[in-house]
């Protein structure tokens, strides 16, 4: 009965193959128009997507004044164009977005060594209740900053850690998420690999370094940009443990800035602009490694 | 350069025992091939001069050192594995270079040290010039044949200048033609090095070219240890005589009849040596030492096989299948079905009890 | 009879030994099913007396009921009706204890009786004895930070056992205690090498920060949640009192939990479907060979370069109440003002949600299309019937991660309405956050455990699928 099926449906590729290739060829034009189609079409989403950003660009432009007597157009009206150099003076976004770098290095730097660490142990080394030990720190996922929120503000103030580095870092100084993504990198290498190391005249620690990361970089580096990028966005956190302004990120100082400046509300639009200027650059120097971490997980392959 | 000797050495896994009471001399610069087919354990006993197994129970040697505890980073021993091992993220010189740079080596017999960068280099290029991979230096190993790969592994283990070298059925991922030609290469490097090598592999053509002497392991234990012309002339017990030799070797069922002679169906088959009457007795006859025409032993023909050169003769002694060599000038292949005589030299008989399977002439 | 079986001669295998250690298990099994049972007879009594006082309680309730005064009856003073619950937790445990020393006891028995099969059962109940340890000392730590008498016996007894068993020829961990294979190898981890004891020294060693975080900072504070939901702080946080785990149910099925729960759920209902179906259609128009396709995909994926406060600011903008560019002033309305949020989150999570999507889509086989199109299947149905099952492992994924920010959505709250107006926009994660002073504490934290059970849920949710996942590639 298949074998039937399969050759009375055999010649149909053929035909069809031929069909498709005699079908483009005059069609050169239907082509092009159809391209043509996609094209505005995709400009057009563009511009829905972008036309957010457009606008908050527009009003950090225009004098807040002036902009609303002209009746919100969907241009500038009577351009200030020193609104960004302003906005990043008055809303101290030098010192908030030094504060954020920093607090955003350390996180960042900090889960990929742990994680690198971690994933090393559970990938390569042999000890008792390896599985156990897994579980155990896979089950972190299962436990959002959001839910033990009310402890761990309890716990940084009783260690006199509001208003620091130590409060807004180090509770995240390691993440299940990296050690899962990080091992199942280093579960691709052959296992003679630590074995040839190993006779090379080699540890645990230099395979590790000069080995087992160079060969994963792509995960590692792809790991690392989901950190930066996760780093740099905490809101909840840093709203939670930081009581005084000299200590807001740029991220939950973007509403101070706002709430500042109510009558020339320019300023807090332009320091929006200013505030995801680090990130776009992420995006456009290391799209390849961010698309890659956003997507682990997500499709096979 | 220093010999390598297992002393009562067991590997256990959780349910098997992968090695059993291992005892074994590898004399200093000696070519030993360990042989036995896929699963018996000989890889393990590699990987444990290596240090990548811990061993349970026994002594293991390298030298005059007690190894059992040394970690394998701490051993003087270079290794080609089956999958070549190579650093994909290093190029070919790197590659080679990196085992040199892990280490302290003693030069023109000074105390040990670090190499210096010019060292190094110059012996990477002593290395890759000797394996012929001058041209692929900058290459990564993504970039080279199967059989590239292979030399530089080689090129990575020579490099090291170590107390011994050990293989992993480094050929069988090669083909045919480079299989053999990698053969003489490694015999060649065993020669100029002159260090000893420790070869596993379960292919016996690589044994009986390559070895000095070689150990064929079953089930985790020994089975006998010699030179390939004596393990093939005087094999110890049924396993080795079943396993060395192609096509195999026949084994008939029988009993001592009188001295001298074993009986099995209406044949008659005389041999050498003194077995005690009355015994059964498993005999082995290898094909080319069989003949057809006059002779003690009656079988029937069962299939020819024709090879070119020769043909392959099944026949059917006294219930057991059996293959006769025949050269294709030796006359007319038989009929099928027909009942021929075979004859043979009475030093060419194998005798092996039947219970113990060991050789008893 | 052949030659090959002679190779392989049959030896009688010897009959198992009775041995010391096994012997010694099982005595070590007898005294830990006395401890066991004497635990549970207790609890079990505990429960017991307080059906009695309920019993009585309603017998009383009924007499006086029917206008007789007799006073109140004062069988178990320590048991008070509040604690319905403690008890009933209680008599559960009773009855698991007994069940489980009477277990012991049997295979105590079959160890004696010198019987090998007994050893793995009696390996396997080791753990069970560690579990219920760990729990009550969890329980004990949580609840009344009191003595762990009981989980340091749960500790060291199970050990002790486990060392005859071995003594005795048995081996204390059948299936290796390092794992499978997939976790690197099915050797025996072996405590007498050397090189294994330094391997495992070195994971410690690799292990211990990151651990050191997820106890501080993951396991150390859910066991502080459960503590501060089950007591009562004062205002200022200087002293606590037990109340039971009435506070829990109460909140739990109070009106402000409710509440939370319901904008919550509102809000998952906006932003998942909109952004899921808004991401695929984005994701399927640029999803093409065209030239400069590169630039589309780049500007359409740019919202993942906006962080929540980024893109709240933004949304703030085109929906401010006062220069607002829409006709309805969705923020200031308590029934749309999580719609108007919404907004911001959909755009924000449009370019994730459009670079999944369309990472699924290019893992799509072109052979499958292919041949739908040859089946004669239009584009739209090409789309419905071929690429959409062939993505739904992705789009699953995406709906749990979507679910996930939704139920964690805080900033865009707390920028565009500060919960406003009237509180109609305070979700889950907003309430907790207010509830930071010590008086509040006890709220806020049963609140958390709340949101971590349907979130526990919902994750469970993306493990399956993932396991699913994995199961299609294959």
């Amino acid at each position: 009965m298949a074998a039937d099926t399969i050759t009375l449906n055999d010649p149909t590729p053929v035909l069809g193959a031929s069909g498709a290739a005699t079908g483009t060829l005059p069609g050169k034009h239907a082509r092009t128009a159809k391209n043509v189609g996609w094209y505005v079409l995709l400009s057009l989403l563009s511009l829905v997507v972008l036309f957010p950003v457009w606008m908050t660009l527009v009003r950090a432009l225009s004098t807040p004044v002036a902009y609303v007597n002209e009746g919100l157009p969907l241009y500038p009206v009577s351009v200030e164009w020193d609104i960004f150099s302003r906005a990043f003076s008055e809303g101290e976004l030098g010192r908030r977005m030094w504060l954020s770098a920093i607090v955003t290095f350390i996180i960042a730097a900090a889960q990929l060594i742990t994680s690198i660490l971690c994933a090393y142990a559970f990938a390569f080394l042999r000890f008792p209740f390896k599985r156990l030990v897994f579980v155990v720190f896979m089950a972190t996922l299962m436990l959002p900053i959001e839910v033990t929120l009310i402890p761990n503000v309890t716990t940084i103030r009783n260690l006199g850690w509001l208003n620091s580095y130590e409060g807004l870092t180090v509770p995240f100084l390691a993440t299940a998420f990296g050690i899962f993504l990080i091992r199942q990198g280093f579960m691709g290498i052959p296992k003679d690999l630590l074995d040839a190391a190993k006779l090379d005249g080699y540890g645990h620690f230099a395979f590790m370094t000069r080995v087992a990361v160079p060969v994963t970089r792509p995960v590692v580096a792809s790991f690392g940009v989901i950190a930066l990028l996760a780093a740099w966005n905490q809101y909840l956190w840093p709203r939670a443990v930081v009581t005084v302004s000299e200590w807001e990120t740029v991220q939950i100082g973007l509403k101070s800035v706002a709430a500042s400046n109510v009558e020339e509300s320019n300023i807090g639009f332009a320091a929006a602009i200013i505030a995801a200027l680090p990130v776009l650059l992420l995006l456009i120097f290391l799209q390849r490694q961010l698309i890659r971490g956003l997507t682990a997980g997500a499709v096979k392959g | 350069m220093s010999g390598v000797s297992f002393e009562g050495v067991t590997k256990r896994f959780d349910t098997v025992t992968a090695v059993d009471a291992l005892t074994l001399d590898i004399v200093d610069g000696e070519f030993m091939v360990l042989l036995g087919p896929s699963g018996c354990g000989k890889s393990t006993a590699l990987r444990m001069i290596a240090g990548l197994e811990t061993i349970s129970d026994g002594v293991l040697r390298i030298g005059d050192r007690v190894v059992n505890n040394v970690e394998a980073k701490d051993r003087d021993i270079a290794m080609v594995f089956q999958s070549y091992a190579l650093y994909p993220h290093m190029t070919v010189a790197q590659n080679v270079e990196f085992p040199l740079k892990a280490r302290k080596y003693s030069v023109d017999g000074g105390p040990p040290r670090k190499l210096t960068a010019d060292e190094r280099a110059e012996r990477v290029d002593d290395a890759v010039k000797t394996l012929g991979l001058a041209e692929l230096t900058k290459r990564k190993p993504g970039a080279l044949s199967g059989g590239q790969r292979q030399r530089v592994a080689l090129a990575r283990a020579m490099v090291r200048r170590p107390e011994v070298f050990l293989m992993d059925e480094p050929l069988s991922n090669l083909d045919a033609k480079l299989r053999a030609q990698t053969r003489l290469d490694i015999v060649e490097l065993h020669r100029e090095v002159a260090t000893t090598f420790v070869y596993v592999t379960h292919d016996q053509v690589e044994a009986m070219t390559m070895a000095d002497r070689m150990a064929v392991i079953a089930d985790g234990r020994l089975q006998q240890v010699g030179e390939p012309q004596t393990v093939y002339e005087r094999p110890a017990n049924l396993f080795v005589a079943r396993f060395i030799g192609s096509p195999p070797m026949n084994t008939i069922e029988g009993e001592v009849a009188e001295a001298g002679v074993v009986a099995a169906g209406a044949s008659r088959i005389p041999f050498t040596g003194d077995v005690a009457k009355g015994r059964k007795v498993v005999v082995g006859l290898r094909p080319e030492h069989l003949h057809l025409g006059e002779g003690d032993i009656e079988a029937t023909v069962k299939a020819v096989e024709w090879l070119g050169h020769e043909r392959h003769v099944i026949v059917d002694i006294a219930g057991s299948k059996a293959i006769v060599r025949q050269e294709t000038d030796e006359g007319a292949a038989p009929r099928i079905g027909e009942t021929v005589h075979l004859g043979h030299h009475v030093e060419n008989v194998h005798v092996f009890d039947a219970g113990s399977t060991e050789r008893l002439n | 009879m052949t030659a090959a079986d002679h190779l392989t001669p049959i030896e009688p295998v010897p009959p198992p030994a009775r041995s010391a250690g096994l012997t010694g298990a099982a005595v070590g099994l007898f005294l830990q099913a006395v401890i066991l049972g004497v635990a549970g007879a207790v609890a079990a009594v505990q429960a017991l007396g307080l059906t009695l006082d309920l019993l009585v309680g309603i017998v009383w309730a009924l007499v006086r009921s029917v206008g007789i005064d007799a006073g109140t009856p004062d069988l178990f003073p320590d048991l008070a009706i509040d604690n319905l619950d403690t008890y009933l937790l209680l008599a559960v445990i009773g009855a698991c204890l007994l069940l489980l020393s009477r277990h012991e006891v049997r295979l105590g028995q079959a160890l004696l009786a010198g019987d090998p099969e007994a050893v793995p059962s009696a390996v396997g109940l080791q753990w069970w004895f560690l579990g219920i340890g760990a729990l009550f000392a969890f329980w004990t730590l949580v609840i009344t930070e009191d003595a762990v008498l009981f989980p340091v016996v749960a500790v060291v007894l199970p050990l002790v056992v486990l060392a005859l068993v071995a003594i005795g020829g048995g081996r204390p961990f059948p299936r290796g205690a390092g794992g499978d294979s997939s976790f690197g190898g099915s050797e025996r981890w072996n405590f007498r090498s050397r090189t294994e004891r330094r391997e495992a020294l070195l994971a410690l060693v690799f292990l211990a920060p990151a651990f050191a975080v997820f106890y501080g900072f993951f396991f150390y504070p859910l066991g502080r949640l459960m503590h501060f939901a089950v007591y009562q702080q004062n205002r200022t946080g200087t002293a606590e009192r037990y109340v039971g785990f009435g506070q829990l149910t109460d909140v739990l099925s109070g009106d402000e939990f409710r509440e939370g729960l319901q904008h919550t759920l509102t809000y998952v209902l906006f932003t998942v479907p909109a952004g899921l179906v808004l991401g695929i259609v984005l994701a399927v128009v640029a999803n093409r060979r065209l030239r400069g396709i590169k630039f589309f995909q780049t500007v359409l994926s740019s919202t993942v370069a906006t962080s929540v406060a980024v893109a709240s600011v933004i949304f703030f903008v085109l929906l401010n109440p006062q220069v607002g560019y829409f006709k309805v002033n969705w923020l200031a309305e308590p029934d749309q003002v999580l719609f108007g949020v919404s907004l911001s989150s959909i755009w924000q999570n449009l370019g994730l949600t459009f670079i999944i999507v369309l990472a699924g889509l290019q893992a799509v086989p072109d052979e499958l299309v292919e041949s739908a199109t040859l089946d004669g299947a239009g584009p739209i149905r090409r789309f419905f019937s071929v690429t959409l099952p062939i993505i739904s492992p992705t789009l699953l994924f995406l709906i749990v991660v979507l679910t996930v920010f939704a139920f964690q959505a805080f900033a865009q709250i707390d920028i565009l309405t500060a919960g406003g107006p009237a509180g109609a926009s305070e979700t889950l994660v907003f309430k907790i956050f207010q509830r930071q002073q010590p008086i509040d504490l006890g709220e806020g934290s049963a609140m958390a455990l709340g949101l971590f059970g349907i979130t526990f849920l919902v994750t469970m949710g993306q493990f399956l699928i993932l396991d699913r996942r994995v199961h299609y590639g294959s």
